[in-house]
Parts: C-alpha cells; structure tokens; sequence
C-alpha cells in the first residue's frame, strides 16, 4: 500500500519496486542537496541508503538543509538526518557514516559494497573529481548535482557509455575562480530542486528508465524559474580516467590536483606583522572613538554591523576603486601625530588583505592600519556574544 | 561582417572589448579556463570544433561556469 502509488505507474510497477528494494544508494553530503535527495529516495523504498558527512549541523545550515532542525544543532549531519529518515520509513536501511569523504574513505566504502549509484551532493572542488574517479574506477553512475546563489547544475556521468566528470572537465578550475555556499550564498528552494532532480535520476537508473541525463547538462536558474538542457559532447576516448589508456589509474590526492581542500570552509591566512594587528578585547574598548573601516560587501554589513563602524568593502579597496572618498575619510581625522585606522572583515581574512592594500596607497600620510584578529567572528565570541554570527 | 568570425576571434574580442577584471579567470591559453562549459546553440563547443568553429549568423554562445557547491 504505502508505494501503490509509484507501482501502478508503467515506468515502475512491481518488478520496479522489488528492484528498489534490492538497490544500494550512496550519498555524499547530507547538506543542501544530499538532504532532499534522501529524503526522496528512502520516501520511494530505496533497499539501503548510505549517507557519508562529516560535518556538524549549523544553525546557517537550516534554511536549505531540511532533515536537521534547531534540536539538532552540534549534532552530526548524519545521525540527524538518520532519525528524521528513519522515522519517515523505517523499511530502509538507513546507514549514516560519520566521516570526511578522502580517497581513503571513498576507496575503501566503494569497494567494499556495491552500490548501484553514488549520489554527489558534495560542496567543493576535489570531493567532486575524487567521486568521479572512484565512480569510473568502479563502473558506477555518478548523478552529479551542484548550487549556488540562484543557479544549480544537474548530470549523470559515466552511465552507459556517456561522458565522465574529466571527459567533460579534464582540468580543475583555478581556485580562485571557485564560490562556494558560505562566501556566495544559496537559496534553499534552489538547492532542493536540485537535490529532488538527483533522486529522480537515481530511481530513473535503479528502475532501467531511458531518459536519464547522461550527456546532457541541466541548467536551472532560479532567478527567472527557467530549465535548459544542454548537449554535453561524448566521452572522450582519451580521457585520463575513462579513456582507452588512462593515465589516473588509482586515487590521487585531490586537494592537490584541485589546489583547494576538500570542504567549504574558510581557510584563515596570517600575511600580517604582530604589531598591525589588534585583539577583538583589545579593540571593544577603543571602538566607540576609533575609526573603524568594515570592509565586508554592503549586504553584509547591511544585515548587521557594529555602530559607528563605516562599511569600504575590499573588493572596491582591491581594485582602487573610490579611493578619493577614502582620502577624504582619512584626511578629515588626520592630526599632527600618527592616526590609527581599524579594518575588519566577518572572519579577519578579508581585513588582512585590505590592512596589506592600504598601507602601501597611503603610505605618503601618518596613518596605520590595523587588522582586528579573527573579525566579527572573534568580537562575537569574546566580546559581544550578541552580536550574530553568521 | 567583414571576414568569418571563428569562435576563437570571439574569445579574444570579448577579453579585449567586454573584460574589464582578471581576464585571467575568463581566457587561458587562446582558450576559456579550466570549469568554463562553451556551448553553441545549448551544445557543447567541443561537438563542434571547439575555438575553430565559424559563427553563423543567429547563433547563440553561451559561456557557462560549473558550479561546486552544495
Ligand atoms: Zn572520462
């Protein structure tokens, strides 16, 4: 009864839905994408469904990523969307992996199960070459999805004869040249058709469904709700993973072939001297008559900011643009002995390069700069827990 | 027009006529960087001859950049 529906369909019938049953499906990321496709495919009475993460639930987390709610905030990603799975149907085998997805790992869980289709739902770079790869090394299909801001991307690779994730994209990008989630931003519905579509395709490839999207690439944009599908060429016979004589014949380390790690996390730099840098206790109590400079974008500032503080976002300090206005700024404060000037960002990277920036254009006047350590992500944690962190 | 435009000329009017910031991120080499997808009327540019592909009149080009997150 509780699949009546999908099994009077042509396309699934009884035969189809023994076939779920006896299907194992991996998914990577129980985030944005990895939380709907779940959601779908333990719905539809996938057999078993494993779920690979190793993060923790986040409160920013929350408006896409729709298995965790607030009680599960800390928790790990997996062991929350396991409860919610399987309290909505406790015939699936359901096992959550607590862990980050490396070639190790990877190699290890795909050669030791066999999986009928392994789910992308990963946030970077290097996790998606790496699921390629382990995917052609294995002859397993990959559906391969991915969101940012209003826009997702959906295609399955390696599936019959069509193209690989390095047939299509033989060469990483230059990293930066990658967004992700936490610096562009997402909207929850944007990922959630994605990852919806991603469950589509997997039942599509479970139940022998033509149709699936191998070769083509989906384009959604949400901006104005269009779809298009686009022609992606063949698999190319000289890939370096497919290919007739491949020359990746075992994992590599992607972090390196990638140049960027396997998460979407910050990577904090330090390219500032000890003595242009300032303690977020430190500067609380000069804040109310320094000047302080908050160089984040303006939407962020927007959403909040400390009072008194004057938004210059670095991409305009990056690129020199109203450097005039910031003239003006620093010579209206200008006294006979040096003048201070604070710059802070959300976590303290983006402060670091502007302090770097400005000390050269304006070394021709008695002003320094100053980096507030760890930005407002250290000011809420050490000084202000009120202040949100976001 | 003048001459046959090949898609190639595209790529080098566009950085020298539209790029204004790090035409890096956008050409490498005579071609696009790494994680740009070319398509010619919703088909990928290396169906059809990728750089060398002459431009009719009324085609679309579209340059798509891959997304990773999630
Ligand atoms: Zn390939």
């Amino acid at each position: 009864m509780r699949y009546s529906r999908q099994m009077i369909m042509p396309n699934v019938r009884v035969n189809g839905q023994i076939f779920f049953k006896q299907s194992k499906v991996i998914i990577i990321g129980a985030g944005g994408l990895g939380c709907p496709a779940a959601l779908y495919l333990v719905c539809a009475g996938i057999g078993e469904i494993t779920i690979v993460d190793y993060d923790k639930v986040e409160l920013s987390n929350l408006h896409r990523q729709i298995l965790h709610s607030e009680e599960d905030l800390n928790q790990a990603k997996v062991d929350s969307a396991y409860n919610k799975l399987k309290s909505i149907n406790s015939d699936v085998k359901i096992i959550p992996i607590h862990l980050h997805a490396n070639s190790i790992t990877i190699q290890q869980l795909i050669t030791q199960n066999k999986y009928d289709v392994v789910v992308d739902g990963s946030d970077n770079v290097a996790t998606r070459y790496l699921l390629n790869d382990v995917c052609v090394m294995n002859n397993i299909p990959l559906v391969s999805g991915s969101a940012l801001q209003m826009e997702g991307q959906l295609t399955v690779y390696h599936y019959k004869g069509g193209p690989c994730y390095r047939c299509v994209f033989p060469d990483p990008p230059p990293p930066q040249a990658v967004t992700n989630c936490g610096d562009g931003g997402v909207l929850g519905p944007v990922c959630g058709t994605i990852g919806t579509l991603q469950a589509l395709e997997t039942i599509k490839i479970i139940s022998g469904s033509a149709g699936v999207l191998s070769g083509q690439l989906l384009l959604f944009d949400g901006s104005s709700t269009t779809f298009r599908n686009v022609k992606l060429r063949g698999r190319n016979p000289k890939c370096a993973i497919c290919g007739e004589n491949p020359t990746v014949t075992k994992l590599i380390d992607y972090e390196q072939f990638c140049q960027s790690s396997a998460h979407d996390k910050v990577i904090n730099i330090d390219i500032l001297e000890a003595d242009e840098q300032v303690e977020a206790k430190e500067f609380s109590k000069i804040v109310s008559n320094a000047l302080v400079l908050d160089v984040r974008p303006e939407v962020e500032y927007q959403m909040c900011s400390i009072p008194g503080t004057i938004n210059f976002p670095y991409s305009d300090i990056e690129k020199g643009h109203r450097m005039e206005k910031l003239n003006d700024l620093l010579n209206d404060k200008l006294t006979e002995v040096e003048y201070n000037v604070y710059v802070l960002c959300r976590r303290g990277n983006d402060s670091q390069r502007a302090v770097s920036c400005l000390k050269n254009r304006f070394s021709h006047i008695p002003v320094k700069f100053y980096n507030i350590k760890g930005g407002l992500h250290a000011y809420s944690r050490l000084v202000d827990p009120q202040f949100p962190v976001y | 027009m003048q001459k046959d435009w090949i898609l190639g000329d595209l790529l080098i009017w566009l950085r020298d006529n539209l790029l204004k910031e790090r035409p890096e991120l956008f050409l490498q080499d005579n071609s696009v960087r790494p994680g740009i997808l070319v398509l010619v009327n919703d088909s990928d540019w290396e169906l059809m001859d990728t750089v060398n592909y002459p431009i009719q009149s009324k085609d679309t080009i579209t340059f798509i950049s891959t997304l990773h997150g999630g």
